[in-house]
């Protein structure tokens, strides 16, 4: 009853960009968010959208799985879109005019172009979590922040931390959807009414899922004590990730192509 | 060497107003490849007893001491506990990876890891090549709770804590489970917490029943069988189906000599008791 957002629905496929190591696709993904702010013309955004449809094509990733990420933040693509396209004062050429509010063809086109922007960010850096597993995203990111190691910052208990989040996100989606069909079963409505009243009625959905995310998380902390977990530092990885000669490349390349991109268009 | 547990008590919240006894002056032992099976109803303090076996709780009164050693760093890696749940237990993308979480955590090479993480899978019947790359949280009940068996033994431990192995298990996954536990046994000392007493009485060395936090019964089989009158007149034990006929027999004024647990015995003893 409850759908799955793109977090954490990663897609084990075998393509090259499932083979790059984590650490060099998040150094892509910041190059891509950094270069997509830097264009300033459609032609910039066309060819950003060429390089995104290209990497989904290489990933082998199914286009509504890339998609789906749109879908959330649907609601600030509108407001996006009608904030930047509608005037208060008296345009001259206005495409549509009710009363006061008129719409131009200069507030549309920047209404449209953050939009759009708004969309292959969503989507290009949706691929980040496509094609790499938490696991992996929580050893890229530890690796990232290793230098903290130097001013004691526990990276590695954070990554832990990280490991577990990401991977308990679709645990807790079922925990959710789980109360909610119980209490469906049991004469609750989820879909009448108002905002409101919607919100009302997934209150008595929160306290057993916190209830349940609790003991959960307190068996698995007993466990994994158990299990001789006494801090990140310690412990060795049975997979250690590590960036290879074709990850760097990899990274420098697109990093370069991309910022140069963003400057030129 | 041997995990003893001596007039062990412990208090949750103790010293608070909401502190609550859940166990007091129990005593446990185990060798090396004995198994010892630990008996009673819910609430009667059986996991609490098993916490504190393995080193995650220290006893308000009493000592618990591994092979000499007391406090919790002498039960790190000495001592494995496996809970009710294994689904709560698994958190990382593989089941080897998942497996091979405790020995990396004393500091295992990843080779060794990974080797220790296969031979654990492998005793429990779980083929490594074939469930390795697999996530746990694709595996069947029985898998799952054989690979969180493997978890546990992957560290080596010299003493293995079950806490109820075949909870809600179909027959087959109860056989996997039980026959992995035989295997374990070969080179550990073995603690099985359970309601299901048909499945590890047989071969068990020493039982121990308890009921709200008491120690009700400490022995060996024969003896338990020889006090099931007494423990099911008191509520402190319901014996298995097998037991209970025998234990009818007699009641009815055909005494059966010794009850056994292995039902072809109890036919023939029921056969030849006098009518």
């Amino acid at each position: 009853m409850i759908r799955h957002g793109a977090l954490g629905q990663y897609v084990p496929l075998d393509s090259p960009v499932h083979r790059l190591d984590a650490a060099a696709k998040m150094g892509i993904a910041t190059a891509f968010t950094v270069a997509l702010f830097m264009a300033e013309r459609f032609l910039g955004l066309a060819v950003f959208a060429l390089l995104v449809v290209g990497a989904v094509a290489i990933a082998r990733v199914p286009a509504r799985m890339a998609l789906r990420g749109v879908r959330t933040v649907a609601f600030i693509l509108v407001v996006t879109l009608v904030v930047n396209a509608l005037r208060w004062e008296p345009a001259t050429v206005a495409l549509l005019r009710v009363g006061p509010v008129a719409v131009d063809a200069e507030g549309l086109r920047a209404g449209i172009f953050f939009a759009v922007r708004i969309v292959l960010l969503v989507v290009g850096t949706s691929l980040l979590t496509l094609t790499t597993s938490p696991v992996e995203l929580a050893s890229g990111i530890e690796r990232a922040l290793a230098p903290l190691r130097l001013v004691r910052v526990p990276v590695g208990d954070l990554a832990m931390t990280l490991t577990i989040a990401l991977r308990f996100i679709p645990t807790t989606v079922e925990e959710a959807d789980r109360i909610v069909t119980a209490q469906t079963a049991r004469g609750a409505r989820f879909d009448t009414g108002g905002p409101v009243a919607r919100a009302r009625a997934y209150a008595p959905v929160l306290v057993p899922l916190f209830f349940n995310l609790f003991r959960r998380a307190d068996e698995l902390a007993t466990a994994m004590e158990a299990r001789c977990y006494r801090d990140a530092e310690s412990r060795t990885h049975l997979r250690a990730s590590r960036m290879g000669a074709a990850d760097w490349a990899a990274l420098a390349m697109c990093a370069t192509a991309l910022v140069t991109a963003g400057v030129l268009l | 060497m041997a995990l003893i547990l001596q007039d062990v008590g412990y208090t949750y919240a103790a010293g608070t107003a909401l502190a609550q006894e859940a166990l007091g002056r129990v005593s446990l032992e185990v060798a090396p490849g004995e198994l010892t099976v630990v008996l009673g109803p819910s609430g009667s303090g059986k996991t609490t007893l098993l916490r504190l076996a393995a080193g995650l709780l220290e006893p308000t009164s009493g000592s618990a001491k591994v092979d000499g050693q007391s406090g919790a760093r002498a039960f790190r890696g000495v001592v494995g506990l496996a809970f009710q749940r294994p689904e709560t237990q698994f958190f990382d993308a593989t089941v080897l990876a998942d497996v091979a979480f405790g020995p990396s955590n004393l500091g295992l090479d990843p080779r060794a890891a990974a080797a220790a993480a296969r031979g654990a899978l492998e005793t429990v019947g779980l083929e490594p090549d074939a469930f390795g790359d697999r996530s746990p949280f694709t595996l069947s009940g029985g898998e799952a709770r054989r690979a969180a068996l493997a978890g546990v033994l992957a560290m080596s431990p010299r003493y293995l804590l079950l806490d109820e192995p075949t909870c809600g298990l179909d027959a087959p996954g109860r056989r996997a489970v039980t026959a992995a536990v035989e295997r374990a046994r070969r080179a550990a000392g073995v603690v099985v917490v359970t309601h299901d007493a048909e499945e590890f009485l047989e071969g068990a060395d020493r039982v121990l029943v308890l009921r709200d936090g008491r120690g009700v019964f400490a022995g060996r089989v024969n003896e338990l069988l020889a006090a099931s009158t007494r423990l099911q007149e008191a509520g402190d034990w319901t014996p298995p189906e097998v037991v209970r006929a025998q234990l009818l027999a007699t009641e009815a004024g055909h005494p059966v000599g010794p009850s056994s647990l292995q039902p072809g015995l109890a036919a023939a003893a029921l056969l030849g008791a006098p009518r």
